[in-house]
C-alpha cells in the first residue's frame, strides 16, 4: 500500500468485537461448552526424567469403576511427528509419538485415561502396573552433547523432516552456522573486542486459562475438537498425521481462549484427545491443571556468547554469536527459536562481518516451545547488555552508540538472506524504521539525561538503562493467510478467517481493515474465525503475523468484494464501475448520486443477475518488516537485600500503522510487564531428579497490581508500504526489552553487570559483594 | 473427603462439634489444597459471633474469626494498632484477606504466617475455650511452642494485644519477591526507650523457621543500651551469624540469613526511632 | 447438603456435596463467568465472585458459606443490552484482551468502588490484588477502574 491517506476506521481504537461479551461473562471458552455426559481426559505423568517402560499392564486400571478407557503406547499408532504448530513441512524434528515406551522428562506422557472424574482417572493412573527401567537423566545442557552422554532420542523413527542437521546421538536436534564476511579479520582490526556470555532461564507463559480441549465424535464419524489453540489448521493436520487418519476426518474449532503467548502454538492435547475420543466414542474434556501447564511448554533457556569488535567511534565491525539452546525433552521449535536468536537480533546493527553458530540440545527437562519473543528475547539480553558494556568502555553514551549503529530505512543486512528458520532466509530492505524517534522520545520521557549516573545516597540506589529492539512480521515465503468475505442483504458483511484471535483482538483488526476498504463502520463486518470446516486457511497466531499477513488477506478480499459491489452499483447508477467510490455505507457516482450497500445487497441476492458477492483471498509475505522499539527503564536496587524494583518503564514502539491503537498499546503493555517479571521474579526450581518444585502461582511469581512500575507505552507511527494500511506487527517485540534494559539500569545504579537471568536478590547481593571485593 | 460441613450459630454448639471430632474451619483458604484427606467433618466457626474487633482501655481484643480485612478496616489506635495492621496488610491479596482470620493465621502453622510475627512482638495473648466452657489464656509464645496441643479439642476464641499507652516503638521489615509472595524473612522489633536506651527489647524473626521466634540472644545483647548505628550493625551481624534458618527451596539459606540480619537492623532502628521517651 | 442462598438477587435452593466449592455450585447453575486458572490455591482470581459485596475466591470458598448470603456473579452485573458502568468502562478502555480474568477483575472492581468511590492508586492496586492478568499488564485495567469511578461519581450526583 503506497501512501498514507485519510483513514476512517483503521487507526481508531474501536472496541474489540468480543469485549462486551467477555465483560458480561457470556463469551464461550472451551470449558463453557455443553459438557453434559462428558468424561474427563487425563494424561498419566512420568515420575522419572528418563526411563523406559519395559512393561505396562493396564488391567487393574481398566477395571476401576468409572474408567472408560486406558491407552498405553501399545494401543495407539506409533507415528513420529512434531507437536510444533508450524507449517508443513515443519522445521522441527519428528521425535514425538502420541504415547511412547520411553519417557523423557518428569511429567511426560505415560498413558491416557478417560474416566468419569479426574479423581478416578488419577486413581487409575496409580493402578497401572509398570516395570520401569530408570535411565540416567541429562540435566545439564552443557554436558548434553558430550561424548558418552545418555542418548535421549534413540528411537529409529526420529528424524528431521526438512534438510537440516539432526544429530540425536549427540542429543543435538538442531545446529546452524551461517556467516558473511570474515569475522576474525574484522575483530583483529577492531579497537575494542568484547567476548561475553549471557544466559537466560526457563519460564512459562502462564496463560490464565491452561491448555484445554473438548472432543467428541459427530454423527458422521468425524472427530470434533473444540480446543484452546493458536494453530487450528496445524492442529488438524498434525493430529491426523499422528493417528494415521485423513485430515478431513477432523474438525478443529477455536472458541474464545484465555491467552496463549505461544504456549498454544503447540499441537499438544489434540492428538491425545483424538485418540481418546476415537477409542471411547464419548465426549471428553481434558484440562491441564496449573501444575501440568507449567511443564507443558516453556521458554527455551539459552546461553548466548558474543564476540563483538568495535571501532573507536563505536561502530561495529563484526559480531560472532554463539547460541546454545536447551530445548528440553522434545525438539519442537528447537531449530527455529535457536535461529531467531540470530535473525531477530543481529540485523539490528550494521556490521562488516557476521557469524552465527548455534546448537540446540535435548535434555530430560520440560520442553521449550514457542514463547513470545521466540529467541529474540534471549539473545537481545546478550546483545543489548554487551552494547552497554561497550558504551562504557569506549566512553560513548549508550543511546548514541545505538544511533551510530542501527539499521535504517532502505538498508539491508546479510543476516536476512542468510538466516531463515532452518534454511536460508529472505533478503529484505527496511521499508520503515522509527527507531531514531523511538530513542529520542523514550529518553526524554524517562528523564534519561537527568537520571543517568545519579545513584543517590543511602542503601537504595537508583539507575536508568535502555535497549533497542527489533522483531519481525510473519515468516516470509512460508506463512499464508486467507480471508473470505461475503455480502448480506442489509449491506453488512460476514468475514471468515482462519486467523486466530487469542485475546489479541485480531477479529476486530481484520474487521477494521475490511471496513476501511468497504467504506463502512467496523460493526458492519461480522467476524467468525478459526474453524477448520468453515473458515479458510491461516497458519495461525505466531511469528507476529496476524495483522501483517491475515490483515493483508482481509484487505485483498475487501478490495475484491468492493470491485464486485461497484459492478452491481454501476448497473444501478449507470457509468463505469471504476469511477464509483465506496464510503459511508454507500456507493457514489462522481456526480454525487448514490446507492446504499443495502440496496446493492438486496439487488444482488434477489433481484437481477443474482449472485453472492463474495471473495476469498490469500496473502503471503515476501518480507518480514521489523517493528522497532526502544525501552528505557528506571530501577531501584536495595544494596543490602539485593531487591531490584522497576520504578518506571517507558517503551516506544514503531509498529508501522497501529490498526487499533488501544489494542496495540495493550499488546505492548502486557508484553512489557511479562518481560519485567521474567527478568526479576519468574524462575523454575528443579530438584536433583529434574522435577519442577514450584509449578504453581504461590511459588512461581508473576506480577499483580501491587507490583506495577509506572509504565508508559508510546506508539511511534511509521508507514510500512508492504503492510495493510502501513502496518507491521506489535505483539512480540516488547517482551524483549526488560532483561537488557533492567540489567543496564542495575549497572547504572550499582555498577554490577548481571549476565545470568533472572536477577534474583541473592544474585544481585552476591554480585555486589564481589564488586566490593 | 468432606463428609459434613457444619455452620453453628453459637460457640457452645461449635465446641460440642469439635468435641465430637469435627475439624474447625475459619477462613478455609487452605481447605482444598494439598492431598485429599481421609473422611472428615468440618465445623465452620465464622458464624458464632467470634468476629468482632474491640478497643478496650488496656488492650485490643480480636475475635478469632475476625478477618484481616475487618482488622484493616477497624479503627485501631496507637503504634500497636498500626503494627497489627502492618502485619495484616502484608498477607496475600485482598480477596484472601477477606477470608483469612487472625485465629486461623495463628493455628494453621506455616512458616510464612505473618500474624504470629507481629503478635509475638506485641506480647499478644491467646484465649482458648474448651467444651464445657473452660477458658484459658496463654502468652502467644507459649501458644506457639505448644503447637496444636494449645488448642486441641477446643477453639481459639480471642486474641489480646496489650496497649502500652504509647511507650513502645515498633519496626516491621518483611522481604518477599513480589508484594503478595510468601515472606523470605521478616523481622519485627518492639522496645521501650528510656534515657536514650532500649528496654524490653523484642526481636521476632519470621519465615526462617516453621514458627516465628524471638532472637533472645540478640535481645539480651541490646537490652539497656542505646541503639546507635554501630550497635545496630553488630545486632544485624549477630542475627546473620547465629539464627537458625530452616531450608526453603525458594531461596538459599545463606541469603536468607544475611537478609534476616539486614531486616533486623532496619526493624530495630525503626522501633528505636519510633519509641517515645517515657 | 441443602441450603438457601441468593444469587444475583434471586433466591436459590442449593443441593450439593458438603465438600463442594462455591465455584462448582455456580458452574452447575450455568453461571460460567467464574473461571478456573489455578489448582485451588486461590492465587489467580479468575473465580472471583462477591459474597455480601466482598470479593471472595469461589474456588476455595466452601459452597455452604453462601448460605443466607448474597452472591453476585458477573452475570448479575449487567448484560450487553444493559451493561453496568464498570463493564462499559472496561470495554471502552481497551482493558479486555483474552477476557479470561475479566469477570473476576470487574467484580473486584465493583467491590472496590462500592467501598471507595474515589480510590487512590494504592486502593486500586489493593482492590485488584487478587486478580492476575497476563495479557494487559494491568495498565488499561487501571484506566478502566478510574473511568468507572468517575462515571459512577458523576451518575450519583
Amino acid at each position: 500500500m503506497s501512501e498514507p491517506c485519510d483513514l476512517k476506521v483503521v487507526g481508531r481504537s474501536v472496541p474489540k468485537v468480543d469485549s462486551m461479551g467477555m465483560a458480561c461473562g457470556l463469551e464461550q471458552y472451551v470449558g463453557d461448552h455443553d459438557l453434559a455426559g462428558a468424561l474427563v481426559g487425563y494424561i498419566v505423568p512420568s515420575p522419572y526424567a528418563h526411563a523406559r517402560i519395559r512393561r505396562i499392564d493396564a488391567t487393574k486400571a481398566r477395571a476401576l469403576q468409572g474408567v472408560h478407557c486406558v491407552l498405553t503406547w501399545q494401543d495407539v499408532p506409533r507415528i513420529a511427528h512434531t507437536t510444533a504448530g508450524q507449517g508443513w513441512v515443519e522445521p522441527s524434528p519428528y521425535d514425538t509419538f502420541v504415547l511412547d515406551s520411553k519417557v523423557r522428562f518428569v511429567g511426560d506422557r505415560v498413558a491416557l485415561i478417560a474416566a468419569e472424574t479426574r479423581e478416578i482417572a488419577e486413581e487409575a493412573g496409580r493402578l497401572l502396573d509398570i516395570d520401569w527401567e530408570v535411565l540416567e537423566p541429562v540435566l545439564d545442557d552443557r554436558r548434553a552433547f558430550a561424548p558418552g552422554a545418555p542418548v535421549i532420542h534413540d528411537e529409529p523413527e526420529a528424524r528431521m523432516p526438512i534438510t537440516a542437521p539432526y544429530l540425536p546421538k549427540e542429543n543435538t536436534p538442531a545446529k546452524a552456522h551461517m556467516g558473511d564476511g570474515d569475522v576474525d579479520v574484522e575483530l583483529a582490526k577492531s579497537h575494542l573486542v568484547l567476548r561475553q556470555e549471557y544466559s537466560t532461564h526457563y519460564a512459562q507463559h502462564c496463560p490464565i486459562e491452561p491448555h484445554v480441549t473438548l472432543g467428541w465424535m459427530d454423527s458422521r464419524d468425524r472427530i470434533v475438537l473444540v480446543t484452546s489453540t493458536q494453530v487450528p489448521f496445524h492442529a488438524r493436520r498434525i493430529s491426523a498425521q499422528a493417528l494415521g487418519i485423513p485430515v478431513r476426518r477432523i474438525r478443529i474449532v477455536k472458541p474464545r481462549i484465555g491467552g496463549g503467548f505461544g504456549a498454544k502454538q503447540e499441537v499438544l492435547l489434540e492428538p491425545v484427545m483424538a485418540a481418546l475420543v476415537l477409542a471411547t466414542r464419548r465426549k471428553i474434556l481434558m484440562t491441564l491443571t496449573r501444575a501440568e501447564e507449567f511443564v507443558s511448554r516453556t521458554r527455551h533457556p539459552v546461553r548466548t556468547g558474543l564476540d563483538v569488535g568495535f571501532n573507536a567511534d563505536g561502530t561495529i565491525n563484526a559480531v560472532r554469536m554463539r547460541v546454545l539452546s536447551n530445548t528440553g525433552a522434545y525438539g519442537s521449535h528447537a531449530l527455529t527459536v535457536m535461529c531467531n536468536c540470530g535473525s531477530k537480533v543481529l540485523p539490528l546493527y550494521r556490521m562488516n562481518a557476521v557469524e552465527f553458530e548455534a546448537r540446540a540440545v535435548y535434555t530430560n527437562l520440560p520442553v521449550g516451545g514457542a514463547y513470545r519473543g521466540y529467541g529474540a528475547t534471549q539473545a537481545a539480553f546478550a546483545m543489548e547488555s554487551l552494547m552497554d558494556v561497550a558504551a562504557e568502555r569506549l566512553g560513548i553514551e549508550p543511546v548514541e552508540l545505538r544511533r551510530r549503529n542501527h539499521i535504517r530505512e532502505g538498508e539491508t543486512s546479510p543476516v536476512f538472506a542468510a538466516l531463515g528458520e532452518g534454511k536460508p532466509g529472505v533478503e529484505q530492505r527496511i521499508g520503515s524504521c522509527g527507531l531514531p524517534q523511538c530513542l529520542d522520545i523514550a529518553a526524554k520521557e524517562i528523564g534519561w539525561a537527568e537520571k543517568r549516573g545519579k545513584p543517590g545516597s543511602g542503601p537504595v540506589k537508583r539507575g536508568v538503562g535502555m535497549c533497542a529492539l527489533m522483531q519481525g512480521s510473519s515468516i516470509p515465503e512460508i506463512d499464508m493467510a486467507a480471508v473470505s468475505l461475503k455480502m448480506n442483504d442489509d449491506g453488512s458483511f460476514n468475514l471468515t478467517a482462519g486467523a486466530t484471535d487469542l485475546g489479541t483482538g485480531s477479529d476486530t483488526v481484520l474487521a477494521q481493515i475490511a471496513a476501511e476498504v468497504l467504506g463502512v463502520g467496523a460493526d458492519e463486518i461480522v467476524v467468525a474465525s478459526s474453524d477448520t470446516d468453515l473458515t479458510p486457511f491461516d497458519v495461525g497466531a505466531y511469528a507476529s503475523s496476524t495483522t501483517y499477513l491475515s490483515g493483508e488477506a482481509a484487505r485483498k478480499a475487501a478490495l475484491d468484494v468492493a470491485g464486485q459491489i461497484r459492478v452491481v452499483a454501476s448497473a444501478m447508477l449507470g457509468g463505469p464501475a471504476e469511477g464509483l467510490s465506496l464510503r459511508d455505507g454507500a456507493v457514489f457516482a462522481p456526480d454525487g448520486r448514490r446507492v446504499t450497500l443495502a440496496e446493492v445487497g438486496l439487488r444482488s441476492l434477489y433481484e437481477v443477475d443474482q449472485h453472492q458477492i463474495a471473495s476469498t483471498q490469500s496473502a503471503i509475505s515476501h518480507k518480514s518488516p521489523p517493528p522497532f522499539s526502544a525501552h528505557f527503564v528506571e530501577v531501584s536496587v536495595d544494596t543490602e537485600t539485593g531487591q531490584v524494583k522497576v520504578l518506571k518503564y517507558v517503551a516506544t514502539v514503531d509498529c508501522g500503522t497501529a490498526i487499533n491503537p488501544k489494542l496495540a498499546e495493550g499488546q505492548a503493555e502486557g508484553a512489557v510487564l511479562n518481560g519485567v517479571s521474567f527478568a526479576l521474579t519468574e524462575e523454575y526450581i528443579f530438584d536433583e531428579n529434574g522435577r519442577m518444585r514450584n509449578p504453581n502461582f504461590a511459588d512461581y511469581k508473576i506480577f499483580n497490581t501491587t507490583d506495577l512500575p509506572e509504565m508508559r507505552v508510546i506508539l511511534v507511527p511509521t508507514w510500512e508500504r508492504s503492510g495493510p494500511f502501513g502496518a507491521k506487527s506489535v505483539s512480540e517485540i516488547c517482551i524483549n526489552g526488560a532483561l537488557p534494559a533492567i540489567a543496564n539500569a542495575i549497572h547504572d545504579a550499582v555498577g554490577i553487570r548481571l549476565m545470568v537471568a533472572p536477577f534474583t536478590p541473592d544474585r544481585v547481593l552476591k554480585a555486589l559483594k564481589e564488586k566490593r571485593g | 473427603m468432606i463428609t459434613a460441613y457444619h455452620q453453628p450459630r453459637a460457640l457452645d454448639e461449635a465446641l460440642a462439634l469439635v468435641a465430637r471430632g469435627a475439624v474447625p474451619l475459619a477462613g478455609a483458604t487452605g481447605l482444598y489444597t494439598g492431598k485429599p484427606r481421609r473422611d472428615t467433618a468440618y465445623v465452620d466457626i465464622t458464624r458464632c459471633g467470634l468476629g468482632a474487633v474491640e478497643v478496650a482501655q488496656d488492650r485490643l481484643v480480636f475475635g478469632a474469626t475476625a478477618t484481616l480485612t475487618r482488622i484493616l478496616d477497624a479503627d485501631l489506635p496507637g503504634h500497636e494498632g498500626a503494627l497489627v495492621k502492618k502485619g495484616a496488610a502484608s498477607v496475600s491479596s485482598r480477596p484472601m484477606r477477606n477470608a483469612i482470620t487472625i485465629g486461623g493465621n495463628l493455628t494453621h502453622v506455616a512458616f510464612w504466617a505473618d500474624m504470629p510475627v507481629v503478635l509475638l512482638a506485641l506480647d499478644a495473648q491467646v484465649e482458648v475455650t474448651r467444651p464445657g466452657g473452660a477458658v484459658s489464656v496463654l502468652a502467644l509464645s507459649d501458644f506457639l511452642s505448644q503447637g496444636t496441643r494449645a488448642f486441641d479439642g477446643g477453639l481459639v476464641t480471642r486474641v489480646f494485644v496489650p496497649r502500652r499507652a504509647g511507650t513502645r516503638g515498633f519496626g516491621h521489615e518483611r522481604f518477599s519477591r513480589t508484594s503478595n509472595d510468601y515472606a523470605f524473612a521478616t523481622a519485627c522489633a518492639a522496645l521501650r526507650k528510656e534515657n536514650g536506651r532500649a528496654f524490653e527489647v523484642h526481636l521476632v524473626l519470621g519465615a526462617l523457621q516453621p514458627r516465628a521466634f524471638r532472637a533472645t540472644a540478640v535481645e539480651q545483647m541490646l537490652e539497656g543500651r542505646p541503639l546507635d548505628d554501630a550497635l545496630l550493625a553488630e545486632a544485624g551481624r549477630k542475627v546473620s551469624e547465629t539464627v537458625p534458618v530452616a531450608p526453603n527451596f525458594r531461596a538459599p539459606a545463606e541469603y536468607r540469613r544475611e537478609l534476616a540480619g539486614v531486616l533486623s537492623r532496619r526493624a530495630l532502628a525503626a522501633a528505636f526511632a519510633q519509641a517515645k521517651e517515657a | 447438603m441443602r441450603f438457601e442462598t441468593r444469587v444475583n438477587g434471586a433466591a436459590r435452593q442449593v443441593d450439593c456435596d458438603p465438600g463442594a466449592t462455591l465455584f462448582e455450585v455456580l458452574r452447575a447453575l450455568g453461571l460460567n463467568g467464574v473461571k478456573q486458572g489455578c489448582d485451588r490455591e486461590g492465587m489467580c482470581g479468575a473465580c472471583t465472585v462477591l459474597l455480601d459485596g466482598e470479593a471472595v475466591l469461589s474456588c476455595i470458598t466452601p459452597a455452604p458459606r453462601a448460605a443466607g448470603r448474597e452472591v453476585t456473579t458477573i452475570e448479575g452485573l449487567g448484560d450487553p443490552g444493559r451493561p453496568h458502568v464498570i463493564q462499559k468502562a472496561y470495554v471502552d478502555a481497551g482493558a479486555v484482551q483474552c477476557g479470561y480474568c475479566t469477570p473476576g477483575m470487574i467484580l473486584a472492581t465493583k467491590s472496590l468502588l462500592d467501598r471507595r468511590p474515589d480510590p487512590t492508586r494504592e486502593d486500586i492496586a489493593d482492590g485488584l490484588s487478587g486478580n492476575l492478568c497476563r495479557c494487559t499488564g494491568y495498565v488499561k485495567i487501571v484506566d478502566a477502574v478510574n473511568a468507572a469511578a468517575a462515571a459512577l461519581r458523576e451518575g450519583s450526583k
